[in-house]
């Protein structure tokens, strides 16, 4: 108790002594003052760790509590079904992280997946168009569509919040048109496989979610693009001033981010085996709450796509876990409202001091 | 030093609006030489600056790299020629470490300029620390959590990482503690051993004095004096600076 406490202080001391130290530098001496900035910036890696590994623990507790508390938990078909849960939000998670890590946002994915979903649902309707057709149809569609909203954000500085959000009305709209509101079924075999079938013994769809989340992954990591993904949402004016194409990086991200929709669309069709206008309401959100749960700043700069899948899996854990217990869906929403709530505060805390 | 100036600068002249900010300003600056721009508030140091760094144009006069008559297109033709500049608001992201900050818009790639080649990154920008003798607690750290003095340790080694012959500095040391200052100026001491020339500007005569070999003064848009900084004295500078002598 002690410990922690004296801790707290030190940690709340530091801040002061720099600002003295500004205002009579005279009477500072030079090692004492390294040694303090040294330890101010050390503290707030380990603040950093902490919520990392903060992160993948409330996983593992999210998993032995469930355990403990249903003997259907823990099995090989649950954990399947978990995962097929997570895939379809986790496809546009992994993108939206991208756009948010940007310092932007795009509200358009869940509508996207139901006008990509019916777009692939026409294709599907054809006997002899296989599987990959209407998912390249989908994809298509979502990535044209993904890059009207990126050009009016590049192009005329309009908010990504408010351009998304007129495209999540406009693509629902068009959806309901283009189907006159009919649910679509009847597709042809091969697109229903990729939907219910599996290879070497796993479902076709979390194969699709697990390549996504790996190719994301090396991406972020590894490539120049994603460097200035970052770059523009840590400091957009330095981007700008060092001659990252900011215009350039904003459409390709928010056409990716319909491209992936796109994906998700098309992969929910086929697992339902039937397109409907109305699917995918609401997917946005739950996919922007994985991403924050995961710890990326809504600010932009800082997060990864690692993150938001842990996030996702969390989700998907204690919707599932409490289905498994019998309690019902609306406490579910509170529950899920709560983990948000905490990974914020975890979050500030984390950076409480950063400036 | 060279006989033909790194830079030179011949009847520069730049008025917003009616405000005339530089009149018919004579400038050299050879090859290493560090030399301090001075003068009071408004007295044109920044317009000249910008105006060196691309970012500005010049209304009338001439601009010649090395004695070759040279024309901005805008902030990217001087760095193109090895003429780099510091700004005082540093234009770090905050986000990324030294590494990622010093490689922000010229990363190096490999693979087709796609994938970024991390491990060159790090050695060359370890060998570029270690030569500007600038020493960071890690340079994995985000710049975030860095001191003032480490931070415009970063935005220097920055700028001039890319062979530069010239390096601009706005008031470097303007928001630092005393040993900070001083671990600024000795990167510049550095930089003028490695054959690269300084602009400093700066209104702390006493910073000015111990690391310049010159003194420009500025007063409502005109050079009023150029001074080797050992033929001068603080009290000299600060007369040129406000105008005193010709006062009295």
């Amino acid at each position: 108790m002690d410990l922690a406490n004296g801790k707290k202080r030190e940690g709340r001391r530091t801040p002061d002594l720099t600002n003295d130290s500004r205002s009579s530098p005279e009477t500072d001496s030079p090692e004492s003052r390294s040694n303090r900035l040294a330890t101010k910036g050390g503290e707030h890696r380990y603040r950093e760790t902490i919520l990392q590994l903060g992160l993948y623990g409330a996983l593992l507790i999210l998993i032995g509590f469930f355990s403990v508390c249903s003997p259907y938990f823990f099995t090989v078909t649950n954990a399947e079904n978990i995962l097929l849960q997570a895939s379809i939000v986790g496809m546009v998670a992994i993108a939206q992280t991208f756009v948010i890590v940007s310092g932007g946002i795009d509200l358009s994915v869940g509508s996207m997946i139901g006008l990509t979903g019916v777009t692939a649902g026409f294709v599907a309707l054809r006997p002899d168009t296989g599987p990959i057709l209407p998912f390249f149809a989908a994809i298509t569609m979502g990535a044209l569509a993904g890059a009207v909203n990126g050009g009016l954000i590049a192009m005329f500085r309009i908010p990504p919040f408010i351009v998304t959000l007129a495209s999540l009305y406009a693509a629902r709209g068009l959806a309901l048109i283009l189907t006159n509101t009919q649910n679509l079924y009847g597709f042809n075999p091969g697109f229903k496989f990729v939907g219910a079938g599996r290879i070497a013994g796993f479902p076709i769809i979390i194969l699709i979610f697990i390549s996504l989340s790996v190719i994301a992954y090396v991406l972020q990591e590894h490539t120049r693009f994603a460097r200035h993904v970052y770059a523009i949402g840590g400091g957009r004016r330095a981007a700008e001033f060092f001659g990252v194409s900011v215009r350039r990086v904003e459409l390709i991200l928010y056409a990716v981010s319909g491209a992936v929709a796109g994906l998700a669309g098309a992969a929910l069709a086929a697992r339902v085996a039937s397109a409907e206008p109305t699917a995918g309401i609401g997917f946005e959100l739950t996919a922007i709450a994985a991403v924050i749960i995961g710890g990326t700043s809504l600010s932009g700069g800082e997060g990864g796509v690692q993150r938001s899948i842990v996030g996702m899996l969390i989700l998907a854990i204690i919707s599932n876990g409490l289905n498994l217990m019998a309690v019902p869906s609306y406490y579910q929403q509170v529950i899920s409202a709560a983990v948000i709530v905490v990974a914020v505060v975890a979050d500030q805390w984390s950076k409480a001091r950063a400036e | 030093m060279d006989a033909v100036p790194l830079l030179s600068l011949k009847g520069i002249s730049k008025a917003f609006g009616a405000v005339v900010a530089l009149e018919g300003v004579d400038f050299e600056i050879s090859r290493p030489e560090v030399v301090a721009l001075v003068g009071d508030n408004g007295a044109g140091k920044s317009t000249l600056i910008k105006i060196i760094s691309g970012v500005l144009h010049a209304d009338s006069g001439q601009i010649r790299v090395e004695g070759l008559p040279v024309r901005y297109t805008g902030p990217e033709s001087p760095k193109l020629l090895g003429i780099e500049t510091v700004y005082q608001d540093l234009a770090l992201v905050n986000t990324f470490d030294t590494i990622q900050n010093i490689y922000l818009g010229r990363e190096i790639t490999g693979l087709g300029g796609i994938f970024l080649d991390h491990k060159r990154m790090h050695q060359e920008a370890k060998k570029h620390l270690t030569t500007l003798d600038i020493n960071l607690p890690s340079i994995r750290k985000k710049v975030r959590y860095l001191s003032g003095g480490q931070r415009q340790a970063v935005a220097i080694s920055r700028a001039t990482g890319w062979g530069a012959k010239l390096i601009i500095m706005d008031e470097p040391t303007a928001a630092l503690g005393v040993k900070e200052s001083r671990q600024v100026l000795k990167v510049v001491k550095t930089l003028r051993a490695s054959n690269v020339s300084v602009i400093l500007v700066s209104h702390n005569i006493e910073h000015v004095f111990a690391i310049t070999d010159r003194i420009t003064v500025l007063r409502h848009g005109r050079v009023v004096a150029s001074r080797q900084t050992h033929a001068t004295s603080p009290e000299e500078i600060v007369r040129l600076i406000t105008g005193a002598s010709l006062a009295q």
